[in-house]
């Protein structure tokens, strides 16, 4: 019995053992340890890819928008791919220099510089002046419907876009070959590769895809606007826009919106989702100085028309116009004010009725006040957003 | 007796659940001890459609009423799972393995009109350890295999009651564990949804859990089969949400090495 006593004490000693709480210590990673270094050496991206999908928020969700799904090992690859400067013929050009994230992904030159110091013919697009290029954007998946790229609509989808930019010969000036030698050069594009499509075969297919979802992945809907937008959906879900004043707004913005929802709106939307129309003119010249679409189509009507941009984030992303004419906010109102220029493809918006170019004639507070109202578009955390900053070392 | 028998019987009906990603009890070994010197090894098998393992369990009595007992447990498994890739849901194949190894003390007592009944009273500790490997998706050519693999520890004290009839042994006995997740290697691409999964299971370690178990043997000196099974009786409520096996049914041939000697 002596026995059956020491058992019962031993039992006593595992019951205290087993009580006590140990934190258990798991490791979770999405890279093989090996893969991670390998890129950390090269790259400063997250252990795990960032979420890329565009969550938009209700006032924008209730014009029935949908996203177009991404995905994010593609996004991250794409990021790189964004970033790296070996994807141009001189090795000092990537989609980044004339695509800067703290200008919201705009260039500050009038017209940007590529490769060999070869001078482009216009002014950078601000990637950030879109909602996300993953709602309306692309023939692929919208159909006709689906807003083409470039300030004359030339390329139809996101990646037809990029293998345009990168085999220009004033932007990146690569060959297709060059393109896959040049990823193939460098190592850190295994892991990433096959992280995103299984396999570590490169191609310029893939190349340009996961650019494309990288592009895909870019969002801007948190400014002010937004803010406030969403506030005022609640309670009227039509016409908040026109009806009520945003209470985060103060007198002078409230009354920008209103001037530029009478004046502004029909061409670059009012919910700043997606424009109105796909191009058209805004009376910057009298005669065809840049042909626009018109230069892709041939047609006469399509003589200097241009993509109508979204106006997100534009306060940074100066100077203005397909030209970068306008190196002010307060030039280019000036513009719609007194200089709209009667051209025969002018568009109606802007005609002061048959072959008359309109004047909207605004009250120096007119124009402080739209200023002001363009500068609620701004989304700050586009500017710092670590999901679309350079990730190299 | 025959009461027993009628519990019993549902227990042994229950299938093996094929969700073993995380844990699986092994056969509770339950003691016929009832003298010094006594000695039985035995080998278990388990074999379903999705699960194929084997066992090893030793026990001995160096001094009356005192039992050491030692068991080693090596399971494969598969199945299927619901996961998400980035954000897509898709049902995925797994495959894993999990391994245990214990040793325990305790004491036992033979009673009874006619020394019938064996009680004991055994606790152990032992180590143990789980892979899982998730296989590619065919319809995301993205996917791979990945892989997640954990260390555990568990401890265990059980209360159980043995019977002898004739040729015939039944044995019963209450099993609680506490499975301690000690370190593990999750590669998080298994998808969220299965990373949330496993991560309530480090965030519940250790679990606390009870386990019931019935053996029916058939005595033919000096070899005793059997037939066991050892079931889960789930605590905790999130303890359904963590994939835990519900059951386990073996087959155990044994030796009774002392009925050799004689
Ligand atoms: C040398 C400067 C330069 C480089 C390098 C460059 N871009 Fe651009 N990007 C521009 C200019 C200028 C435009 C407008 C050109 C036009 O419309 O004719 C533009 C337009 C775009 C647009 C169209 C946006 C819209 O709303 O239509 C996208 C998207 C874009 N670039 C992405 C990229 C990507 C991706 C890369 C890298 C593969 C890249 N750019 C490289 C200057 C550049
Ligand atoms: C007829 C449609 C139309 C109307 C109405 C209109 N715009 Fe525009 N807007 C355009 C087009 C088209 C462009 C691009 C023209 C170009 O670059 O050739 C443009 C360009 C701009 C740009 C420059 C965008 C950039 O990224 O460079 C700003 C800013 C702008 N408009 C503001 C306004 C404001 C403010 C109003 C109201 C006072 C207004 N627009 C009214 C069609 C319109």
């Amino acid at each position: 019995m002596k026995k059956l006593h020491l058992a019962c004490l031993f039992l006593g000693v595992l019951i205290l053992a087993a009580a006590c709480k140990r934190d258990s210590d798991f490791n979770y990673y999405y890279y093989e340890p090996a893969d991670y270094a390998l890129l950390s050496q090269y790259l400063n991206l997250p252990d795990r890819p960032e979420n890329y999908q565009s969550e938009l928020p209700n006032h924008l969700m209730a014009l029935g928008l949908s996203v177009r799904p991404v995905d994010y090992d593609k996004a991250t690859l794409g990021r790189v791919l964004f970033y790296d400067k070996k994807l141009s013929k001189d090795g000092t050009i990537s989609c980044a220099s004339c695509h800067k994230q703290e200008l919201a992904f705009a260039d500050n030159a009038k017209v940007s510089t590529g490769v060999f110091g070869r001078v482009g013919d216009r002014n950078s697009i601000a990637l950030g002046s879109v909602l996300s290029f993953s709602a309306y954007y692309g023939t692929d998946l919208f159909g006709p419907s689906g807003i083409p790229f470039f300030w004359d609509n030339r390329a139809n989808t996101a990646s037809d876009q990029n293998m345009a930019s990168m085999t220009n010969p004033k932007e990146m000036d690569m060959s297709h070959a060059d393109i896959v030698n040049a990823v193939q050069a460098q190592p850190y594009y295994e892991p990433l590769f096959r992280m995103a499509y299984g396999s570590n075969q490169i191609t310029e297919a893939r190349v340009s895809e996961a650019i494309a979802e990288f592009v895909n992945g870019i969002g801007s809907f948190k400014s002010k606007f937004d803010v406030e937008a969403e506030k005022a959906l609640g309670y009227n879900a039509y016409s908040y826009l026109e009806k009520n004043n945003f209470s985060g707004f103060s007198a002078a913005e409230n009354r920008g919106k209103l001037i530029y929802l009478e004046n502004c709106a029909s061409c670059h939307s009012a919910t700043q989702s997606r424009p109105e129309m796909m191009k058209a003119n805004n009376g910057l010249d009298a005669t065809t100085v840049d042909a626009g679409v018109g230069g892709i189509t041939n047609a006469t009507d399509d003589m200097a028309m241009f993509k109508v941009p979204l106006l997100r984030n534009i306060e940074l992303t100066a100077p203005y116009m397909h030209d970068g004419r306008f190196n002010t906010l307060e030039e280019v109102v000036e513009h719609y004010s007194t200089g709209i220029q009667y051209h025969p493809n002018l568009s109606t918006e802007l005609r002061a009725g048959g072959a008359q170019a309109k004047k909207m004639n605004f009250s120096t507070q007119d124009k402080s006040d739209l200023v002001a109202f363009l500068k609620t578009l701004t989304d700050q955390e586009l500017l710092t957003d670590k999901r679309y900053a350079n990730p190299f070392k | 007796m025959r009461l027993l028998l009628y519990f019993a019987i549902p227990a042994l009906l229950l299938p093996a659940c094929s969700s073993n990603r995380f844990y699986t009890p092994n056969t509770m070994q339950i003691p016929m001890l009832s003298e010094k010197g006594q000695a039985t090894v035995q080998v278990g098998m388990a074999k379903n459609k999705h699960n194929s393992g084997w066992e090893v369990q030793g026990i001995y009595s160096p001094l009356s009423h005192l039992g050491l007992m030692v068991n080693h447990f090596d399971l494969h498994y598969s199945g299927n799972t619901y996961t998400d890739f980035s954000q897509f849901f898709y049902e995925t194949e797994y495959k894993g393995k999990t391994r245990l190894t214990e040793g325990a003390v305790g004491g036992y007592l033979q009673t009874g009109p006619q020394k019938e009944y064996l009680i004991s009273l055994f606790g152990g500790y032992g180590k143990g350890r789980t892979e899982n490997r998730y296989l590619p998706q065919p319809d995301f050519p993205g996917t791979e295999t990945y892989n997640s693999s954990w260390n555990y520890q568990r401890w265990f004290i059980q209360p159980a009651l043995g019977m002898k009839y004739r040729r015939f042994q039944v044995g019963t006995g209450l099993r609680f564990v506490w499975v301690d997740y000690l370190n593990g290697d999750i590669n998080s691409r298994v998808g969220q949804t299965e990373t949330d999964r496993i991560a309530l299971l480090e965030e519940n370690s250790p679990l606390a859990l009870t386990e019931i178990a019935w053996s029916f043997s058939w005595h033919l000196r000096p070899v005793v089969i059997s037939l066991n099974s050892t079931a889960v009786v789930r605590g905790k409520n999130n303890i359904r949400e963590l994939n835990l096996a519900s059951n386990f049914v073996s087959l155990t041939v044994g030796l009774n090495l002392h009925e050799l000697r004689k």
